[in-house]
């Protein structure tokens, strides 16, 4: 059995964050700030546990990325992949879900996959797309949200429970091959083991340039990016502390709430 | 045929009450920018009577497409039919709430009718004469303005981000007949895995851990603040649950419970959209939060930026000093 995790580089939440006005788009110049998604640790250590529950499980991990991305797909070798392929693209190329997904669809060996994991989506643009538009390229069918997966290989199928609203779960099963988006908390991720880590030093991962592919335009455009208006008040306490605390203390009291 | 702002309900009772008016209210906005028709769909085995209910719920035009047998949400169907229907009913847009359902199928829909897809819009904005759909991305610190550049765009809006519309009159109901067999996905059904604390919904008082707390030992702190706050209950983010650090039940947001105290205490909690869904209602929000450009702070009351770690203690040193003196 083949499964392909997809992954994604993302910027640290409380990175510094600046505006390029005059490309509408938000810069971070430190590579320092990124990471591997989280949610994607989820995909990458649930594909673990399929291997480590079944013969003969191979793991691809894919991102599609600047050269710097490289380190995220160590990191899911050091979690326990086998193999890694980086899509590589230019800084400031689209990194819209529908250009992404557009990229994975054309990569060589994509028909060989069982399974396609990724997260259920990304921190930093948190649209969730990548993976069901990825699923809609292939003509394969899609689970988002999941929190339960169990793969029925000489069945086919894969039956799984995807988390819905009111503590509600849709259970369902999906013929093989299948793309599924994984929830946070199905699993706990691992840490990238050093004999794992030495090996990923070793292999380098298979490059394909996304210039070099047929890349459809991009369907939406992201045309600026803009710090939000608060919706409330927002008094800001100044001062030590213990000043702040002795001013929140009797803003509570105040409001009869103590 | 004009050209139409079509709303996709979902086929849950509680859901065509409020979200389908708010989608509406949404569709009605953009559909006046766009010059656009408002038209609403519903799909499943009791189309017929639900289509009646959201036709008075809304007011809007319902096409109300029943399915036999489809009892409960499948992708593959969803997908196969609105594939058929968009086109036939001209639809520039086709817009839902942002549920676990339309999350699901969305981007695959868009990818079908070869549209653009944006999610989890929270706000409309027009520039001249270009429209652009604003988002949180970065963990909700920054609002993403996007536009599409295809003639059928799919979008998916945040819950209680649009005013229901209120109700005026009901509008006309067209039945329409489709079957539908699903190959590749098969529903079983859905079945209730947990239910929120019935505490978070009686609490005054809520106060809410995020990853920001550090360890789960630190809880201990959250505690000790919650044994001075009369009839008060400790919640947390996703990250939180999802550490293990509180069950689930516990969970304040989009996935767990939406809760409207008349204090919500969130302790290093960034602000995901995620979250916010289920607290941006409380009465009153106090956030404390290392960093100052916490996307929290934009629908605080009061803000505080300090370490939880640090700042709690403190708040119960401070809030004892003022019982004592109180009694004094």
């Amino acid at each position: 059995m083949k499964i392909l995790v997809c992954v994604k580089e993302v910027p640290e939440v409380n990175a510094p964050v600046r505006a390029d006005i005059s490309s509408g788009w938000l810069l971070l110049e430190d590579s320092h700030y990124f990471r591997m998604n989280r949610f994607d640790e989820f995909a990458v250590e649930e594909a673990i546990r399929i291997k480590e529950s079944l013969p003969d499980v191979t793991i691809a991990v894919l991102t599609v990325g600047q050269a710097r991305a490289e380190k995220i797909l160590r990191r899911a070798m050091g979690m326990g992949a086998d193999r890694a392929i980086h899509m590589l693209q230019e800084p400031g190329a689209d990194t819209s879900p529908f250009t992404v997904a557009s990229a994975i669809a054309q990569h060589p060996g994509i028909g060989e996959y069982d399974l396609v994991l990724t997260g259920v989506m990304a921190e930093d643009d948190m649209q969730g797309q990548t993976g069901p538009m990825l699923a809609e390229l292939l003509g394969i069918p899609c689970a988002t949200a999941v929190v339960l997966v169990r793969v029925f290989l000489e069945e086919r199928f894969v039956s799984v429970e995807r988390e819905i609203e009111r503590g509600m779960r849709d259970v369902l099963e999906l013929s093989l091959p299948a793309l599924l988006t994984v929830q946070s908390g199905i699993n706990v991720p691992r840490y990238p083991s050093l004999s794992n880590m030495l090996r990923a030093n070793k292999a380098a991962p298979q490059v394909i340039e996304v210039s070099s592919l047929a890349m459809p335009e991009p369907r939406d455009v992201v045309v600026r990016g803009v710090v939000p208006g608060r919706s409330r008040k927002g008094l800001v306490l100044e001062g030590t502390t213990e000043k702040k605390a002795t001013e929140l203390a009797r803003i509570l009291v105040k409001r009869g709430l103590i | 045929m004009t050209p139409t702002v079509l709303l996709i309900a979902e086929q849950s009772e509680e859901d065509l009450a409020t979200l389908s008016r708010e989608l509406a209210g949404f569709a009605s906005e953009l559909a006046e920018m766009t010059r656009c028709i408002p038209l609403a769909l519903l799909l499943g085995q009791e189309a017929s009577s639900r289509g009646l209910e959201l036709a008075q719920a809304t007011g809007l035009d319902v096409v109300a497409v029943h399915v036999p047998g489809m009892s409960t949400y499948n992708s593959e169907a969803y997908k196969g039919i609105l594939q058929e229907m968009v086109p036939q009913l001209n639809a520039s847009y086709v817009c839902m709430v942002h549920t676990s359902q339309a999350a699901d199928y969305a981007p695959g829909l868009a990818v079908r009718l070869q549209a653009a897809c944006i999610t989890a819009v929270e706000r409309l904005v027009k520039d001249r004469d270009r429209i652009m759909f604003a988002r949180r991305i970065l963990g909700g610190k920054w609002e993403a303005h996007v536009a599409s550049n295809t003639s059928t765009t799919v979008l998916t809006v945040q819950p209680g981000a649009f005013r229901p519309v209120s109700g005026s009159g009901a509008g006309r109901v067209k039945h329409v007949s489709l079957s539908f067999a699903p190959r590749s996905v098969r529903s079983l059904g859905v079945r209730q895995e947990r239910r929120a604390d019935a505490h978070l919904d009686a609490a005054r008082t809520i106060i809410s851990a995020g990853r920001g707390i550090g360890k789960q030992d630190n809880l201990e702190i959250l505690h000790q603040l919650a044994r001075i706050l009369p009839n008060s209950g400790i919640a947390g983010s996703r990250p939180v649950c999802d550490l293990g650090w509180l069950d689930y039940n516990r969970q304040v947001g989009l996935t767990g419970a939406t809760v409207s105290p008349e204090l919500y205490l969130a302790c290093g909690i960034s602000g995901t959209v995620q979250h916010t869904a289920g607290m941006r209602q409380s009465k009153f929000i106090v956030a404390v939060n290392t960093d100052p450009e916490a996307a929290i702070f934009q629908l605080a009351d009061v803000c505080v930026v300090e370490d939880v770690r640090v700042f709690i203690p403190a708040l119960v040193e401070a809030l004892k000093d003022e019982l004592k003196r109180r009694r004094e």
